[in-house]
């Protein structure tokens, strides 16, 4: 069977209903509106609800509300929108409530622009909101990538009860591309006992808080949620190596950029260079088990971003020292070209000759 | 030769990449050409975005009346669209929003367009969700028609997969225009393909062919 056409944003909301979705709280923002528009549109015709919030706060506290009763249920919004749901994400976080959020990264600071970006990296990463908590954080770089990652990152919210991050740019929000639905049956997800669904007169009320009085007792949530984290970073890291083994050069880069750095790679290997690619898919955890895959022969990184710089931090922390890194990309919502990419790296490896 | 073609459809179906492969073929073929860029709706992947790529072959280009900026998120379109449409020599073709919220822009220019004479070209892709069935294309061209206040003379087949497109693809959205314009009693005026897709079809279907581009999509993408 043929696939389907469809704009990023459209196929995260099919992605998501198929993925058992049945609440969306949002409000439109560029470049991610298709994606409320397209739930408004759908979610009803399932019996499900979709609810434009007064503003960004509302939306991320229903999706609080709605994952506490166990249900699945995504918000979605870009750059300036999601610094306003940090809060909500802390306390989610806090609450152990799995939810899927989208971020179709946008420039900034501040209301920035409407064109593509990656400058939320830190936001994703390190969090806008308080406290000791991490989030899941995937990047993908298609369309086709979106739709799959979309499924996982509710069977991984649900797994872990933690909110999980989907990111994607302005790009790849609005780009169109043919993709398939193949349903992946979900992981052996644990029972959601702990939602609040009504008693029924049988059992002790569940409470779904983050707030903790007593220190001794958050110290000791705080040390279930580090370990929780822990395992998800043994166990959770995605990453795609192309060209690794005997490379020069190995570009770092994720999203949109990595397709870019993808051209800038084949048309420089065409001419007898050796640069590879390593694409982290998991920007939380960073997939430093990528990193350990490099070749000796490879004497140099260059991180490339749609930002000013920023994943360059947690590869310098994984790098450990061992290798130059170097950085280009644009911002404010330039894309970054190809020749932009080759001209850098011809630059470091004549440089070095 | 029609002098105003107005390129109309459902979000998403090709009719940006349709109004340039347009453009850039009448200009070969030694005509004056405007490109109108009406799209009001959604700042991203609109045909303004090649302007400078058109100018350079010398086609006029007319979107916003503060140029042709990528993120200028603004409903003001330049009524210098006007001198192109009563200067009497050049082919005009509209690029408008997709769907009904994109038609509104249309309005304004409704009476000129009747007054010149105009070909309106409906889009016809079935590999887009909305407009995979006959019912789905009539819902929106219904819709298109009714907000303009303009009727439909003719189907264009914009249908693709990207660069993995097959002559099998097109045919596809040959045959649910074919449907269509049997319904509505329209002539297919279009079809849009690849070149090296073009030249694979069988031979007697109706339409010109006219080879696209890519111009909107990156070599990376």
């Amino acid at each position: 069977m043929a696939k389907i056409l469809m704009k990023g944003n459209e196929a995260v909301g099919e992605a998501a209903i198929r993925a058992g979705c049945r609440f969306f709280f949002g409000y439109p923002i560029t470049p991610q509106s298709e994606l409320p528009e397209y739930m408004s549109l759908h979610l009803p015709k399932v019996g499900g609800v979709y609810l434009q919030a007064e503003s960004e706060i509302a939306a991320i506290n229903m999706v609080y509300g709605a994952a506490g009763c166990g249900a699945r249920v995504m918000t979605g919004s870009s750059s300036p929108g999601i610094a306003l749901k940090q809060e909500g994400i802390s306390y989610m976080a806090g609450a152990e409530l799995p939810c899927v959020i989208v971020n179709m990264m946008r420039g900034g600071p501040g209301l920035g622009s409407i064109q593509p970006a990656q400058s939320d990296y830190f936001q994703s990463t390190r969090g806008g909101g308080d406290g000791d908590y991490r989030l899941l954080v995937y990047a993908p770089a298609s369309v086709q990538e979106m739709v799959d990652y979309v499924q996982i990152a509710f069977d991984k919210a649900d797994k872990y009860r933690n909110p999980v991050l989907v990111v994607g740019d302005g790009v790849i929000g609005q780009m169109m591309e043919p993709v398939e639905f193949v349903s992946k049956p979900a992981e052996n997800l644990p029972e959601k006992d702990w939602a609040t669904t009504g008693t029924g007169g049988k059992r002790e009320p569940n409470i779904i808080n983050s707030l903790y009085l007593d220190a001794e007792k958050l110290e000791r949530h705080n040390i279930h949620l580090s370990k929780k984290y822990s395992y998800m970073q043994e166990n959770e890291q995605r990453w795609e190596a192309t060209g690794l083994e005997g490379a020069e050069l190995v570009i770092v880069a994720y999203g949109t950029t990595a397709r870019i750095a993808r051209s800038a790679m084949d048309n420089l290997n065409k001419k007898g260079w050796k640069i590879g690619l390593l694409r982290p898919i998991t920007l939380w955890p960073f997939p430093e088990k990528g990193f350990q895959l490099l070749d000796e022969t490879t004497k140099h990184l260059l991180v490339v971003e749609m930002s000013m710089g920023q994943m360059i931090d947690d590869v310098r922390i994984v790098n450990e020292g061992k290798r130059k890194i170097h950085f280009t990309g644009r911002s404010g919502g330039v894309i970054p070209s190809t020749s932009l990419i080759e001209e850098k790296i011809l630059e470091i490896l004549e440089r070095s000759e | 030769m029609p002098r105003i073609y107005v390129i109309v459809g459902h979000y998403g179906t090709g009719k940006s990449e349709a109004a340039i492969s347009l453009a850039v073929k009448r200009r070969e073929e030694g005509h004056q050409v405007t490109l109108g860029d009406l799209d009001i709706v959604n700042v991203y992947f609109r045909s303004r975005e090649k302007a400078e790529f058109l100018e350079e072959m010398g086609i006029e280009v007319v979107s916003s009346i503060l140029g042709h900026h990528s993120s200028l998120d603004l409903p003001a379109i330049s009524a210098q669209i006007r001198h192109s449409f009563f200067d009497g020599v050049s082919t005009v073709i509209l690029d408008v929003g997709g769907d009904k919220a994109g038609t509104n822009a249309l309005v304004m220019f409704k009476s000129d367009i009747l007054s010149v004479g105009y070909e309106m070209i409906y889009t016809v892709n079935p590999f887009r969700p909305q407009t995979s069935d006959l019912q789905g294309l009539i819902h929106h061209l219904d819709g298109i028609e009714y907000v303009s206040g303009l009727k439909a003379t003719g189907l264009a087949v914009t249908s693709h997969q990207l660069r993995e497109t097959t002559p099998a693809h097109v045919m596809r959205g040959y045959e649910l225009a074919a449907e269509l314009a049997k319904k509505r009693d329209l002539p297919i005026k279009f079809i849009f393909a690849l070149p090296e897709i073009l030249t694979k079809l069988p031979e007697g279907l109706e339409g010109e062919l006219v080879p696209v581009g890519m111009y909107l999509r990156e070599e990376w993408m």
